[in-house]
């Protein structure tokens, strides 16, 4: 009777469902919440799509379970979960990246907003000067030729 | 034909749906979402950010993101290491020209110093003008140091920022005087502040300049006792310490403490055996260490709270390393709380042996031995039978194994310092065979044309660079 889990179903704003443990959704405190408040048996999450709700769901399942199993060998699943959390990141666009980023920052899911940020943070430092930061982000420039020309001279030590 | 278009078509409109999309994300996250990505990105990296956009720049330069830089920084402490340096450049029809610079260089202070050699971004240096050496440095505090010289001028610098520095206004003094200047934070005050002491003949004067505004200038500040400086201290708790002895007797040494807020002299008097010591900080302590050459074990005290000094009950012994032998190290501060910094007096040179010793809580024991430069740096390698190369940069201490038969090369880095090697072969008739010697000295030439398809003629003139061995 201790061993059943409790499953709860969520969905997304396309109405794409996920059924998950209990345990997954306390990943997030915002759901939690939800949970505890109103304990209907499926969530409607009208802010997250279908496809970044699933990858949500996958970071916190893969959390979960380590933590649960952890007790053990800590160290070696901590280290599986970093090269994990590595792969899940790689294999994105940044566009996705973003998506999660509102995503974990609406559900607050602190540790992967952590991870979200630090991957565009890692984007960004990879880049050479700030053209190549305004290609990478797609941003544009409300500078004139004048004003950037200033603000470059003033920080010219940071490009050599 | 025509599917293939319009499908091509309708790729290039999700694309540019994509690209759209990804402007408008960025463009349209809330400000803290971006502020939590800016502050992981390394100080450079933001300050590069300044020159994307003007909201990134009001966003980078806010005083919620300066506090997380600083708050990053302080928590990731570095040492900085600095020279100061005077060159003679050829130029090509010219006449020789002189320069001097101060040389920096900085590593983490959580890196071991077995791995400072490694991996290091050398901070550009300051360039100085040759009329005015100031070849003179402060203490560091919270990442600025003051360089200056006996004549009365000085400048802030930032090593961290690419070295930007500013001129400070010159403290006026007659020839036969000179000047000495501490760089202080008054954390009460939450300024910077430069103690500028002037010893002539006939006068003993101290000024303090605030770094405030553009507009700071020098303020003459009363102190009672006269004396003279002798050794720089550190900054600690809004105070500033040094070294001094008394105008009336040349062969006293005290500790003389300025509180940057207040802006009052007070004398503290050393154990009497410290004569010569130099002040260091120990677990946020005033300390002196007295190294004099010939000492073959060093003392240390500790200020304590109670305005007492207290010998520690451990010393830093001799050092026992033979390349150490007969040369006079001085202690120049400590790293954390247990590790102390030794170095040449003398060393001008960019490749300074650095010591760093550790100590525990009853006995000190000598560690490191580091040199600031990067020592002679190999590029070694050799290839598989598989035809692929497998190379790397060897430093010193470091060991590389060539597959036994397998072609191999080493060759030294340009530029660096010459290197050696000791070579160790595991076979019982080892030896070594130089591949292009061998090849065009021994081989017959016809061979030679064939294999490597160039013309006879090439192949002799090659030929000729390696005699055969009889």
């Amino acid at each position: 009777m201790e061993n059943e889990k409790k499953m709860i179903t969520l969905k997304s704003s396309d109405d794409v469902t996920f059924e998950v443990e209990e345990a997954v959704v306390l990943e997030s405190q915002f759901l939690s919440h939800l949970v505890q408040d109103c304990p209907a048996p499926e969530h409607k999450i009208k802010e997250v799509t279908g496809k970044i709700l699933s990858k949500v769901v996958e970071y916190c399942e893969k959390h979960v379970v380590v933590v649960v199993d952890g007790g053990d060998s800590s160290s070696s699943s901590g280290d599986d979960l970093k090269k994990w959390d590595d792969k899940f990141i790689k294999e994105m666009d940044l566009s996705t990246v973003y998506d999660l980023i509102a995503a974990a920052n609406y559900l607050n899911i602190q540790a992967l907003l952590d991870l979200m940020c630090q991957r565009v943070a890692d984007v960004i430092t990879a880049c050479k000067d700030h053209k190549e930061i305004r290609e990478t982000l797609g941003i544009v420039s409300d500078y004139t030729a004048e004003e950037e020309a200033e603000v470059l001279k003033e920080n010219e030590w940071a490009f050599d | 034909m025509e599917r293939n278009i319009s499908s091509d078509k309708g790729k290039q409109i999700i694309k540019e749906k994509e690209d759209e999309r990804e402007k408008k994300m960025s463009n349209c996250f809330p400000n803290d979402l971006i502020m939590e990505i800016i502050k992981r990105v390394p100080l450079k990296s933001a300050v590069r950010m300044c020159s994307v956009s003007k909201s990134w720049h009001n966003m980078i330069c806010t005083e919620y993101l300066s506090g997380q830089f600083l708050s990053h920084s302080v928590a990731n402490p570095r040492i900085l290491f600095t020279s100061f340096v005077t060159d003679v450049i050829k130029q090509h029809k010219a006449p020789k020209k002189k320069i001097a610079y101060r040389w920096f260089h900085s590593v983490l202070q959580k890196k071991p110093p077995e791995l400072w050699n490694q991996n290091q971004i050398p901070l550009p240096r300051l360039e100085c003008n040759s009329i005015q050496s100031i070849n003179m440095i402060s203490q560091m505090v919270l990442g600025l140091v003051c360089c200056f010289d006996r004549n009365g001028n000085s400048v802030i610098c930032n090593p961290g920022c690419g070295g930007a520095y500013k001129d400070l206004p010159k403290v006026n003094v007659s020839m036969e005087e000179g000047t000495y200047f501490f760089l202080g934070f008054d954390e009460k005050g939450q300024q910077f502040k430069i103690l500028c002491v002037i010893r002539g003949p006939s006068r003993m004067e101290t000024q303090v300049l605030s770094l405030v505004d553009e507009n700071s200038s020098w303020r003459r500040v009363d102190c009672e006792t006269p004396h003279n400086c002798i050794y720089p201290g550190p900054c600690l708790v809004g105070k500033l310490y040094y070294g001094a002895y008394y105008l009336t007797d040349v062969n006293s040494f005290f500790v003389m403490s300025f509180d940057l807020n207040t802006e009052e002299f007070s004398v503290i008097e050393a154990p009497s055996e410290a004569t010569g010591a130099t002040l260091v900080k120990i677990n946020n302590k005033l300390a002196l260490i007295r190294d004099i050459p010939n000492q073959h074990s060093r003392p240390i005290w500790i200020f304590e709270a109670a305005g007492t000094w207290s010998k520690l009950p451990y010393e830093i012994p001799e050092f026992t390393d033979v390349t150490l032998f007969g040369k006079y190290y001085k202690c120049i501060g400590t790293i954390g709380n247990d590790q102390f910094v030794f170095a040449r007096a003398e060393a001008v040179e960019l490749s300074a042996k650095i010591l760093v010793i550790s100590s525990g809580i009853r006995q000190i024991f000598y560690k490191y031995c580091y040199r600031v430069d990067s020592e002679g740096q190999l590029y070694v390698g050799f290839v598989t039978t598989a035809g692929k190369l497998v190379a790397k940069y060897i430093n010193k201490g470091e060991v590389f194994v060539f597959p036994k038969g397998l072609l191999h090369f080493q060759t030294k880095i340009a530029k660096s310092a010459p290197a050696s090697v000791i070579a160790a072969f595991d076979s019982q008739l080892p030896g070594t065979q130089s591949l292009v010697s061998s090849l065009f000295g021994a081989l017959p030439e016809d061979i030679l044309v064939k294999s490597f398809q160039f013309r006879p003629k090439q192949v002799k003139r090659i030929k000729s660079r390696y005699q055969p061995k009889k």
